[in-house]
């Protein structure tokens, strides 16, 4: 009686990591991963210098001509500083009226900044050219912060640490060093990899069903474990398989991401957020997978599921397909009834969290007690159905079948 | 050594409305064969999945008395389903050891009799086959050995020889025997009735859920063993039903079997037939455990 669950869960897992597709797709995967990141990085490659030599007067500082216009002893301080601080010589100061400025940026590629006093600077980029908005942009940035300080009495030398002229981009942001987002983003990552996988591996769990039903061997566990013990421990298995799937691409992606980019995964990866997203995951797991299970031992052959079974094995993608909605309107009310709905409340809440500054707890408890009692309801479900249909053996359980096995009291 | 194993105590299971067992109480010894029979549909696998805590009656017990904290002690059971079926993908030590952990039972002493086993049936050197590799009779013999790694106090086999050549049957005649020397319990469903005859020391018979018989094989043959004549040869449309001494007539190519009522000795039957009734030969003999079977299958002799 002991650990018989434990001895299911090993068995699965046994199976599953000397199984040969597994181990190929759990290898291939971030294979692709990294083959397409090894891409984007050859393609994208020139775009990084571009960014960064800009200031050097490499060629996209020819490609716009840049002009500053606007209070005379502004632009001075500005163009003082520019010179000697930036090494910027591409700078031209436009002694005409603005609005000269304004019309010739309606037809032809130019750049000005318009400096009406040290405090207030607009940029002006001709439509066309957006992506050397970001660099000219930064650059100004740069000069007004300097020859503000300069205004208040700061050294060149210390105005050069503070601005660190020699990283343009990474000073866009407002405050920080510019990796903040990776805070939010990389935990979530990690968990809708996580969540994805073990849906994937909660599949995973139908197809041990139905091979068993399909191989006629589950008498003879039953005859050793109990039901529930076996799907338990099946669901338990295929978790881990899951997660040691996830540990393999963590793995070998981590190491690449962190030498081809600026990315500073681990750091950002062990954080407390991580913890609430995993717990999203693992109760989404615990959902679909003991669904899977279930639904497993009513078939023996996907291909002649029912409809309402085809359809029940779907919804698990569901969330999938409206993470964009999650992504574009995170307050909006698809966004708000997908996060209390069982089927979607893990991705949903995910995202929402991920994307909105402050989430009330209350939604996230609600959400949290709407998951662990569906995950109850359904293992007991699943449990009913499961003894009974692992046994029915010829033909496909019906819908009808399904329900009487779930109403049917112990 | 007539130490119970098992006690079935008027168990009953219903599906719907239809009454798959009805108040059925069986007990199991140490050493000893029974045999349970019935025709298909009878009840005989509900009784079996009921024993082993796979289905729970609707009312009545089953008690075990192996020791056990367990209400079914699984670990000291060992079940040969009817429906034949392994891992396919899987070797066939691995099956083996996993059927033995699943049954708590150590794993080296489990490895060491797999091997001995796999020599016993003539399977030495597939240990690590697949079982996709294997015939079906080798499979079944790799499913035997799963049921009986764990050296069970109490053995079920459902159908076991079904699918099996006359070599490897007798194989699995020799081993259940000497498991039943050796002290195990068993229970035994299978419908090669030669085989029941030599094999079990008791019978339980069934049909449609119910109680139709329940005693050595020895009592059942004095109770239920009527006599039957067989004519080889002679004129099929003769009307020999229409005697009342006769239970039932079959005919089989040139052989017509003719089962009398008990108490009915063929002799005086015979005596009756006209002078120009022709056969070319005349067996008289008493039924066997197949007849008996039969004629309860077809519900004439309950």
């Amino acid at each position: 009686m002991r650990n018989k669950k434990l001895k299911v869960a090993k068995w699965e897992i046994k199976r599953n990591l000397q199984n040969k597709t597994f181990i190929i797709s759990t290898f291939v995967t971030p294979a692709i991963f990294l083959f397409f990141l090894f891409i984007g990085s050859l393609v994208g490659g020139n775009d990084e210098p571009d960014m960064t030599e800009v200031g050097e007067g490499s060629s996209a500082d020819h490609e716009i001509p840049v002009y500053v216009t606007g209070d005379e002893e502004a632009v001075e301080s500005f163009q003082d500083i520019a010179l000697v601080e930036a090494e910027v010589a591409h700078y031209e100061l436009f002694d005409g009226p603005v609005s000269e400025l304004e019309e010739r940026a309606a037809v032809e590629a130019i750049a000005y900044v318009h400096i009406e006093d040290p405090t207030n600077a607009t940029l002006v980029v001709s439509e066309e050219y957006t992506s050397p908005t970001m660099v000219i942009r930064t650059e100004v940035e740069q000069l007004l912060q300097s020859t503000q300080l300069e205004q208040v009495g700061v050294e060149q030398a210390e105005r050069e640490l503070v601005l660190s002229t020699s990283v343009p981009v990474q000073t866009i942001s407002s405050s920080g060093d510019g990796n903040e987002w990776l805070e939010d983003i990389i935990p979530a990552a990690f968990a809708g990899i996580v969540l994805l996988s073990i849906i994937m591996t909660g599949m995973m769990t139908l197809n041990s069903s139905m091979q068993e039903k399909k191989d006629k061997m589950a008498e003879t566990l039953l005859s050793s474990v109990s039901a529930n013990q076996l799907m338990q421990g099946k669901i338990l298995g295929y978790f881990v398989v899951g997660m040691a799937q996830v540990a393999v691409w963590l793995l070998l992606v981590i190491p690449f991401a962190e030498i081809f980019s600026d990315f500073t995964i681990i750091e950002h990866l062990f954080t407390p957020i991580t913890l609430l997203y995993l717990l999203y995951a693992v109760l989404g797991y615990l959902l679909f997978a003991s669904m899977y299970v279930a639904l497993g031992a009513t078939m023996e052959d996907a291909s002649t599921a029912s409809n309402l079974t085809g359809m029940m094995m779907m919804l698990p993608f569901l969330p999938f397909a409206l993470v964009w909605v999650f992504i574009s309107d995170p307050n909006g009310i698809v966004s708000i009834v997908a996060s209390y709905f069982p089927f979607s409340a893990s991705a949903a809440m995910i995202v929402r969290i991920v994307m909105l500054d402050e989430l009330p707890v209350l939604e996230i408890v609600i959400s949290i007690l709407v998951l662990v009692v569906f995950v109850w309801l359904m293992m007991n479900a699943a449990g009913k159905v499961y003894r009974t249909a692992m046994l029915m053996s010829g033909k496909n359980v019906t819908p009808g079948e399904i329900i009487r096995m779930i109403r049917h009291k112990d | 050594m007539n130490e119970v194993v098992v006690d079935i105590k008027n168990v009953k299971k219903s599906f719907r409305t239809k009454k798959a067992v009805n108040d059925l109480s069986l007990s199991v010894s140490r050493g000893k064969i029974t045999g349970i029979l019935g025709p298909n549909g009878a009840g005989k696998s509900t009784m079996i999945r009921m024993l082993m805590g796979i289905m729970i009656p609707d009312s009545g017990e089953v008690i075990y008395h192996l020791d056990s904290h367990e209400k079914i002690p699984r670990s000291r059971i060992g079940f040969l389903p009817e429906e034949r079926g392994l891992y396919k993908n899987e070797k066939v030590m691995d099956v083996i050891l996993y059927l033995a952990d699943l049954k708590d039972y150590d794993k080296e002493k489990a490895k060491q009799r797999a091997l001995d086993l796999l020599v016993r049936f003539g399977l030495e050197g597939h240990e690590k086959s697949k079982i996709e590799e294997l015939s079906k009779g080798m499979a079944q013999k790799v499913q035997f050995i799963g049921a009986i790694i764990h050296e069970p106090e109490f053995l079920i086999l459902d159908e076991p020889f079904s699918g099996l050549d006359p070599v490897s049957q007798d194989v699995f005649k020799e081993e259940i025997q000497a498991l039943a020397d050796n002290g195990t319990a068993i229970l035994l469903s299978a419908h090669q009735m030669n085989i029941v005859e030599r094999l079990c020391d008791e019978i339980f018979l069934i049909h449609k859920g119910e109680k139709v018989v329940y005693d050595t094989v020895n009592n059942i043959k004095e109770q239920f063993s009527n006599y039957k004549c067989v004519l080889v040869n002679t004129d099929t449309t003769y009307p020999f039903n229409e005697d009342e001494r006769v239970e039932r007539v079959e005919v089989e190519g040139n052989q017509t079997t003719i089962h009398f009522h008990q108490d009915v000795h063929p002799l005086s039957y015979i005596r009756s037939f006209p002078d120009d009734l022709h056969w070319d030969e005349l067996h008289i003999d008493r039924k066997s455990l197949h007849d008996i079977f039969v004629s309860i299958a077809k519900g004439e002799g309950s």
